[in-house]
């Protein structure tokens, strides 16, 4: 819903323009013929409806709409300033030791918008089922024509096969005139207009622009068809007309919704207009002709809101892109400007910093040099038969300066030696595959190629390993960023509050490892959308996400003494539920200098 | 008593006064002709007629309480009482200030006025 109304927001943006468009037209265009005005009130509906683009030299909006639409994205994703919690943290068991389920975060506007949507269409809904009830006890006349002596002005009700009521008082030329009007209204197929403009009006119904377009189209289908039915009248007869108009208009209230009624809107300037109506000179059409052909031409090339989803990854499926690294420009976000003296301090090529959110604690490992970030083995060959080991156990094996979690990985929910033995899905390890269980089409991959690029994808198979040169890589997910996008279906969905580790890389090509502390009472966790936006504030352009939970952890070996004692290996997080490391089958590692 | 009926309403009492006696099927088959009205409608709209007091239906049988004549002569009653006041005069008067009478017209007026004088 959130992503819908932020979609919503972005066309109506782009609309408004429109709508301002025609209503400057309707003001120079006052002598042009009305239909014309309703053609190009038309073409906004088709527009917002369609809000694909086309390419095209003319272009009416202006730049700032991206920005505003930017504004209106930022404010969406961002609702801490309009969000009201539902629930609180309730620990629950889950199969790998125990998980939160987290405060439920629903952002409050999307949701007053769904239910001013619902309020608008209920509206719709019981004003048909009201007139419905009404010429039930109409009589057939003739063709298409009924009379009914419960209604005090004329209509037509249905889409497909459209009657025309008519009050039982209504006779003589007044009953012709309106006759002739209501025609009139079936060969513009305004029967259709007005209920679709409705529609457009129920979505869009937090637009003030909207409220005064419907109004003046529904006054405008009314001008246009009076004017092509007095179009040959004398002038008594357009005085007769006018009365025929007048005695209509008395009982308003009941179509306003949405049946095209003779007397329904503005009957006195209707009347007016009427009375002075001139033929349109030649120039007049003229100059109507080329406004008419130009918005054509302005109106359908004007992107119009889709913005949304060209700056995000709008479903799952758009991540089977492999991931490049991207130029700049591609990106959703500037990346982080070249500092010369960014590791002028960390001689060992990684900086480590401590991120503070409002439920946790997150450190944040920038790796200089992609190329010693590997994945390593507990064991080899790996096999459910030889237990995992624990990460400080990994590192003295490995001799490593730092690490991860990897993946997920076999647990069956007991405390058997299994659990943590082998991966789940696909893993290799200096070109080699090290497991492959066959299932890796269920989970998301991550890994590097031989060009040290991290490669993320939705599903990886051995042979695409293999197509693209994977380094090290496992099977992990779900997939957070490609090429500079975000993937906003995880962004905005609820994750909860969990331990979680993510690994993601920069422009420059530095990895980042980072690992967010939870399942405590001092931290609660984070979610998919706070591990983004860390990612996001840290340049990052791919990531995916590793395993979270209780083997969720960062493990460095303080070469140069920052956390106190050289050469001491620093466990960032400690899990009140599980004192001691997990067993694990796969690690991500960064080689000493 | 006072009755009024719409244009829509009329036309469908005229059937019955033409018709009657009618049964109830009939009736749905003429106004399903007529005016292409449902099967509820008919029986909705005469049930209302009924309630007025002007037909009654026993068994499936339609009748009218009130005659054509009779109930017509009711409703120009009621228009002379509600816009002349009841003045006859009045009323002929206005209506001959719009069109003048023929000759055949003031003979069939003047014997409708003997007749009602001898009564």
């Amino acid at each position: 819903m959130v992503s819908a109304f932020a979609n919503i927001v972005g066309i109506s943006i782009g609309a408004n323009w429109l709508i301002l468009a025609v209503l400057l037209l309707r003001f120079l265009l006052k002598k042009a013929p009305r239909r014309v005005i309703c053609i190009l009130w038309a073409m906004v509906a088709v527009r917002v409806l369609l809000p694909v683009s086309l390419e095209s030299p003319v272009d009416f909006i202006p730049e700032t709409t991206s920005a505003i639409q930017e504004a209106v994205d930022t404010s969406l994703i961002h609702p801490e300033t309009a969000t009201f919690q539902t629930g609180i943290a309730i620990p629950q068991e889950g199969t790998s030791g125990a998980s939160i389920s987290a405060g439920q975060s629903v952002p409050v506007i999307p949701l007053v918008w769904f239910f001013g949507v619902l309020l608008m269409l209920s509206y719709l809904a019981l004003r048909y089922v009201k007139l419905h009830r009404l010429v039930r006890e109409a009589a057939w006349e003739k063709e298409n024509i009924w009379i009914c002596d419960a209604v005090t002005t004329p209509f037509i009700l249905g889409l497909v096969r459209p009657k025309i009521y008519l009050p039982s008082g209504l006779s003589g030329t007044s009953r012709e005139y309106v006759i002739a009007h209501e025609k009139c209204h079936l060969r513009c197929k305004d029967h259709w207009w007005k209920p679709i403009s409705y529609l457009i009006l129920s979505v869009f119904w937090f637009d003030p622009l909207m409220w005064i377009a419907y109004f003046m189209i529904c006054k405008d289908i009314e001008f246009a068809c009076d004017e092509s039915v007095i179009h040959r009248y004398s002038l008594s007869e357009k005085k007769a007309y006018s009365q025929a108009l007048l005695t209509c208009s008395a009982n308003r209230k009941l179509v306003l919704a949405c049946p095209i009624a003779f007397g329904e809107t503005a009957v006195v300037g209707r009347i007016r207009n009427v009375l002075n109506h001139k033929k349109p000179g030649f120039w007049i059409m003229l100059v109507s002709a080329l406004v008419l052909i130009l918005c054509t031409i302005g109106f359908f090339t004007i992107p119009v809101g889709a913005q949304t989803n060209d700056s995000g990854l709008a479903s799952s499926e758009q991540i089977e892109v492999i991931s490049t690294l991207p130029p700049a420009e591609l990106q959703d976000f500037p990346s982080v400007q070249e500092d010369s003296e960014e590791w002028e301090n960390f001689p060992d090529g990684i900086r480590i910093d401590t991120y503070t959110g409002e439920t946790f604690t997150a450190q944040v490992m920038i790796v200089r040099d992609p190329a010693k970030v590997y994945l390593a083995a507990s064991s080899d060959p790996l096999a459910m038969d030889t237990p995992g080991i624990r990460m400080d156990q990994a590192m003295e094996q490995e001799n490593a300066i730092a690490a991860v979690n990897a993946g997920p990985y076999f647990d069956d929910g007991t405390s058997s030696r299994a659990v943590g033995s082998v991966p789940l899905g696909l893993a290799l390890a200096e070109n080699d595959v090290i497991w492959n269980d066959e299932q890796s089409s269920q989970y998301g991959f991550v890994g590097f190629n031989k060009d040290n690029i991290l490669i993320v994808a939705s599903s990886m198979t051995e042979a695409e390993a293999m197509e693209l040169e994977i380094r090290d890589g496992c099977s992990s997910g779900p997939v957070l960023m490609v090429n500079g996008k975000v993937n906003w279906e995880i962004y905005e969905s609820n994750s909860g509050y969990m331990p979680r580790t993510v690994i993601g890389q920069r422009t420059d090509g530095a990895i980042l490892l980072i690992c967010a502390g939870g399942l405590n009472p001092d931290s609660l966790g984070a979610s998919y959308h706070h591990m983004i936006d860390i990612l996001k504030e840290y340049g990052a352009v791919n990531a995916c996400a590793l395993k979270g939970g209780l083997s969720s952890n960062m493990l460095y070996r303080d070469t140069e003494g920052r956390y106190g004692e050289k050469g001491t290996v620093q466990i960032f997080n400690q899990y009140s539920l599980a004192p001691s490391l997990r067993r694990l089958p796969l690690f991500w590692m960064v080689k000493s200098a | 008593m006072e009755i009024q009926l719409g244009v829509v309403e009329s036309r469908f009492a005229d059937m019955i006064w033409k018709n009657e006696p009618v049964t109830s099927s009939e009736l749905v088959k003429l106004a399903g002709q007529e005016l292409q009205w449902k099967r509820t409608t008919v029986h909705t709209v005469l049930r209302r007629l009924c309630d007025k007091g002007l037909f009654q239906n026993e068994n499936g049988m339609v009748t009218s309480l009130v005659s054509r004549e009779q109930f017509y002569a009711l409703q120009s009653q009621k228009f002379v009482d509600d816009t002349f006041s009841g003045s006859l005069p009045a009323f002929l008067a206005a209506f001959s200030m719009g069109r003048k009478l023929t000759d055949a017209e003031r003979e069939q007026i003047q014997q409708i006025i003997d007749q009602a004088g001898e009564g």
